[in-house]
């Protein structure tokens, strides 16, 4: 096991006041708790999601050159086109039929990921 | 919207224990083709718009208008989880607000967080069952 992943559990284990034990066992009961038709379905639009990254990140220094602003609309990991509204983007992705899609609006400007708190009402084992 | 208008009106679900606040909302795709009605738990602990249940999020086909990058998510207690981040617009009596959609694959309820609802003046009435959104004055 990942022993940086292990010290991390054994350290919000001890400040939950559980053993790493209980840790163990509450991970595997949500792991469970997932049906394994949404396992499937997560899989397959996180491949097409990937292709779809991996071309928007080949094109974007030269998207947002010529089209700061606007809206870049990627499915089937190929660009399908640039819009002004983000409406016009997404109606571009249900014409083709893709089982995912991604749409940029086009910035120089970097974002790191986004962090978003969640509490606790996300998890129900 | 008037100040004091009531935006959203909801109930305390007693489906938990104690009841919890629970908004009844609509969710577009941005191209407003299709929509999914959503009863979503009044969360003040969720910093974010919209949570939906991982089901609701691919029956309404958000995953089509992804942001290339996931977001992640800071459970209490120090734990982080991918979210997926689409976009689509949540109507609130006939109110549409265009915001951030989020799922991950733990998710089983929909969360209404901070983000929308420090838009309004939010009324937890507990005793009287009642939760009201009302436009805030400013």
């Amino acid at each position: 096991m990942d022993e940086e992943l292990y010290r991390r559990v054994k350290a919000v284990a001890a400040l939950r006041g559980i053993r790493v034990k209980d840790a163990f066992e509450e991970a595997l009961r949500l792991w469970l708790s997932v049906k394994p038709e949404f396992h499937a379905l997560a899989e397959e639009v996180e491949r097409e999601a990937e292709l779809n990254r991996r071309a928007f990140e080949k094109l974007r220094e030269e998207l947002v050159r010529s089209h700061e602003g606007f809206y870049a609309a990627f499915a089937g990991g190929k660009l399908l086109g640039v819009f002004p509204t983000l409406e016009e983007a997404a109606a571009a992705i249900e014409r083709v039929g893709a089982s995912q899609g991604v749409i940029e609006q086009l910035s120089a400007a970097r974002r790191g990921r986004a962090e978003v708190e969640l509490g606790w009402s996300l998890v129900e084992l | 919207m008037e100040p004091g208008g009531i935006v959203a009106r909801g109930y305390y679900s007693s489906a938990e224990s104690p009841p919890a606040p629970v908004i009844p909302l609509v969710v577009y795709t941005p191209t407003s083709r299709r929509r999914v009605e959503v009863e979503a738990k009044v969360d003040t602990g969720f910093s974010g718009t919209l949570l939906l249940a991982f089901e609701k999020y691919f029956e309404l086909g958000l995953q089509l208008y992804e942001r290339a990058e996931k977001a992640s998510g800071l459970v209490a207690g120090g734990y982080r989880v991918e979210l997926r981040v689409s976009r689509g617009v949540v109507e609130l009596e006939g109110l549409r607000i265009p915001c951030n959609i989020y799922t991950t694959i733990f998710a089983r309820r929909s969360l209404v967080g901070r983000e929308l609802l420090n838009k309004f003046k939010t009324v937890l009435d507990a005793p009287q069952g009642a939760v009201i959104l009302e436009a805030g004055h400013r």
